[in-house]
C-alpha cells in the first residue's frame, strides 16, 4: 500500500505482523476504507463473520498483492445491521450472502439475500457459527 | 404452451444438478435458454456443506488439523499446510528449512496430480475419453508417489504444528526423482495432444470465455483468472514455504476460454515437475519438526496455493484450548462469479465443458465404502463414531 490507512480512515486501533495488517473501525468509517482500498488497487478476498461472544465481528480481507488488510467491525447483538459492500466490490455477494446465513448477519441492500449453504428449509432460529 | 418471451422463444428453464450425468459436482444450476443459447443462469450451492468451520471450534486445537486435512480429497496437503502455518505465525515457531521443502513437495505433486485429473475431466466432458484414461494412468504415478512417501495415496498426514511428520530418505527422494524424469516426458505427451489436436481447438476456442476485466472484477483466483490473463500466484506473491527459494513465474494465457485453461495448467504441470526435482536436489539437511509450548491468543490470515488457486485462512486463537474462529474462503468459492460471463451466450452442448473448465470442487467423499470379507458395505456415521465397523 503506497499510503498510510491510518492516515486516510480514523482507526482505533491498527496492528501489523509480517505480510498483515489490521484495522478496526467504526461502521460510519467502512465507506471511507472502501474508497481507499479501492483507490489502493485492492482486491477483496474474503469476509470473516465472528461471534465475539458480547457482539458481533466482520472481517473484510482485501489483498494487495502479497500484503492482506484486515477491515474489522464491530456490531452489537441487538442491531446487527451492516450495508452491502457489493457496489464497490461485486465479489463480496457471496461473502455477504455467507455472513447472513451462517451469522444471521443483516446485510442492508444486498442484490441476492438467499443464504449461501443452508437449504431453503432450514429452521433452527439460531444461526450456525452464533455461539448462543 | 409454454410462455413466449418479446423475441419469440418460449421461457424456458433447464437445471442441472446437484446430480446430474453433465456435472459431477454437487452444485445446481438454473439456465434460461432461447432456443440453444443461454442466456441468464443462477446458481446455488451448500448440498454437501458440513459445518468443518463451527466443527473447528469444537475440537481441541491439536485435533483440528486433522478435520482440516479432510476438507477436500484433492487438496489434503494445501489446507493444513495453511492451517499450521497461521497457527506457526501466531505462535512465532520457526519452521527447520527440511520440513519447509517436504511441505513443498507435497504441495508441488498435489499440483501435478489434480492438474493431471483435471484435463482428464476436461478430455471426457468433450467426449475425449482416450485423453481422460491416458492422463489418469500418468496421474496414478504421483498417486504411488505419495504412498512411497507418505503411506497413504490421499489423506497424507504429513503436516503438523512445528513442522512435518514424515521424513524423505535419500533412496526415496532417488526414485521419486526418476518418477518425475518420466512424468516430464508424459506431460510432453500430454500437452502435444492436447494442444496438437484440431477436434479440441475446435471445442475449447471461444468457448467459456472470460475477459481479464471480469476476472479482476469478479475476483477469480488460480488459473482460472491466470487463463485470462491476470498473473497472480500466491507462490509467487506469498514466498511461503519454500517458495522463496525458488523464481517462479506465474503461468498466464490470455483469451480465458476453455484452451487458455488447458494452456495454463498443462504449463503449471511441467512447471512443478521442475520445481519438485528442485526441492529434491536442494533439499537441506536437519530436523523436520520443532517442539512448541503453548499457541498464545492471536490472530492470523494467509493465504496458500492450491491447486485451483488462492486458499485463505483466517485463524483466530484465545489461549485456551479451542480456537475462536477459523474461516476458510476455498478457490472455488471465488471463482463460482465468473461462471455467469462464462456462461452467458454459450450453446447447452458446451455447458459441461464450461462446468468443468474451472475445476470446481464444491465438496469432497461424505460417506466411506469399507470392503470387509469380499462384500461391499456402506458405513454409517454412527459405526464410524463407536467404531463398530
Amino acid at each position: 500500500m503506497k499510503r498510510s490507512f491510518e492516515d486516510a480512515v480514523p482507526t482505533i486501533e491498527a496492528n501489523r505482523k509480517g505480510l498483515n495488517s489490521y484495522y478496526r473501525i467504526t461502521l460510519d468509517n467502512l465507506d471511507a476504507a472502501l474508497s481507499f482500498l479501492k483507490e489502493e488497487g485492492a482486491r477483496l478476498s474474503t469476509i470473516t463473520g465472528k461471534d465475539a461472544r458480547d457482539h458481533l465481528e466482520v472481517l473484510y480481507h482485501f489483498a494487495i498483492w502479497a500484503e492482506l488488510h484486515t477491515i474489522i467491525v464491530d456490531l452489537p447483538y441487538d442491531k446487527p445491521d451492516i450495508p452491502t459492500i457489493t457496489e464497490q466490490f461485486v465479489a463480496a455477494l457471496l461473502y455477504e450472502r455467507e455472513l447472513i446465513g451462517l451469522l444471521g448477519i443483516n446485510v442492508i441492500g444486498i442484490p441476492d439475500s438467499r443464504p449461501l449453504e443452508l437449504p431453503p428449509k432450514y429452521t433452527d432460529p439460531t444461526p450456525p457459527l452464533r455461539r448462543a | 404452451m409454454a410462455d413466449v418471451n418479446e423475441r419469440g422463444f418460449a421461457n424456458l428453464k433447464v437445471p442441472i444438478g446437484p446430480s446430474h450425468p453433465a456435472l459431477e459436482e454437487p452444485a445446481r444450476f438454473l439456465f434460461e435458454v432461447e432456443g440453444e443459447k443461454v442466456v441468464n443462469v443462477d446458481y446455488e450451492i451448500g448440498y454437501n456443506h458440513r459445518s468443518i468451520e463451527r466443527l473447528c471450534q469444537e475440537r481441541p486445537l491439536s485435533k483440528v488439523v486433522y478435520l482440516v486435512e479432510r476438507i477436500c480429497g484433492i487438496c489434503s496437503h494445501t489446507h493444513p499446510l495453511n492451517h499450521v502455518e497461521r497457527v506457526e505465525d501466531i505462535a512465532d515457531i520457526e519452521v527447520p528449512e527440511r520440513a519447509k521443502y517436504i511441505r513443498t513437495i507435497y504441495a508441488e505433486l498435489e499440483r501435478i496430480h489434480s492438474h493431471m485429473l483435471w484435463a482428464g475431466i476436461a478430455g471426457e466432458e468433450i467426449g475425449y475419453h482416450t485423453l481422460f484414461m491416458y492422463t489418469w494412468r500418468e496421474r496414478e504415478k504421483v498417486m504411488d508417489l505419495f504412498e512411497m512417501l507418505s503411506g497413504n495415496r490421499i489423506m497424507h498426514g504429513c503436516n503438523t504444528i512445528g513442522g512435518v511428520k514424515w521424513n524423505v530418505a535419500e533412496e526415496q527422494a532417488k526414485s521419486a526423482v526418476s518418477v518425475l524424469t518420466y512424468l516430464d516426458t508424459a506431460a510432453d505427451k500430454i500437452t502435444k495432444a492436447v494442444l496438437k489436436d484440431s477436434n479440441i481447438a475446435e471445442r475449447g476456442k471461444g468457448v467459456g470465455s472470460l475477459s481479464r476485466e471480469d476476472a479482476v472484477r469478479l475476483g477469480a483466483v488460480g488459473p482460472n483468472a491466470r487463463a485470462s490473463g491476470v498473473p497472480e500466484d500466491t507462490r509467487v506473491m506469498c514466498k511461503y514455504a519454500a517458495y522463496g527459494d525458488f523464481d517462479l513465474e506465474p503461468q498466464t494465457a490470455k483469451d480465458g476460454d476453455v484452451v487458455a485453461q488447458a494452456l495454463v495448467r498443462l504449463a503449471e504441470i511441467k512447471q512443478s515437475i521442475w520445481l519438485t526435482k528442485e526441492l529434491f536436489a536442494n533439499l537441506p539437511n536437519g530436523p523436520i519438526q520443532v517442539e512448541y509450548d503453548e499457541i498464545p491468543p492471536g490472530r492470523s490470515v494467509g493465504r496458500t496455493e492450491a491447486p485451483r488457486g488462492e486458499l485463505i485462512h483466517y485463524t483466530e486463537t484465545n489461549g485456551t484450548r479451542f480456537f475462536e474462529r477459523i474461516k476458510i474462503r476455498s478457490p472455488t468459492l471465488a471463482n463460482i462469479p465468473s461462471y455467469v460471463p462464462k456462461f452467458l451466450g454459450c450453446q447447452i452442448a458446451d455447458i459441461p465443458i464450461i462446468a468443468a473448465s474451472i475445476d470446481p470442487c464444491f465438496s469432497c467423499t461424505d460417506r466411506m465404502t469399507v470392503i470387509k470379507d469380499g462384500k461391499r458395505k456402506i458405513v454409517s456415521a454412527r459405526e464410524l463414531k463407536t467404531g463398530r465397523i
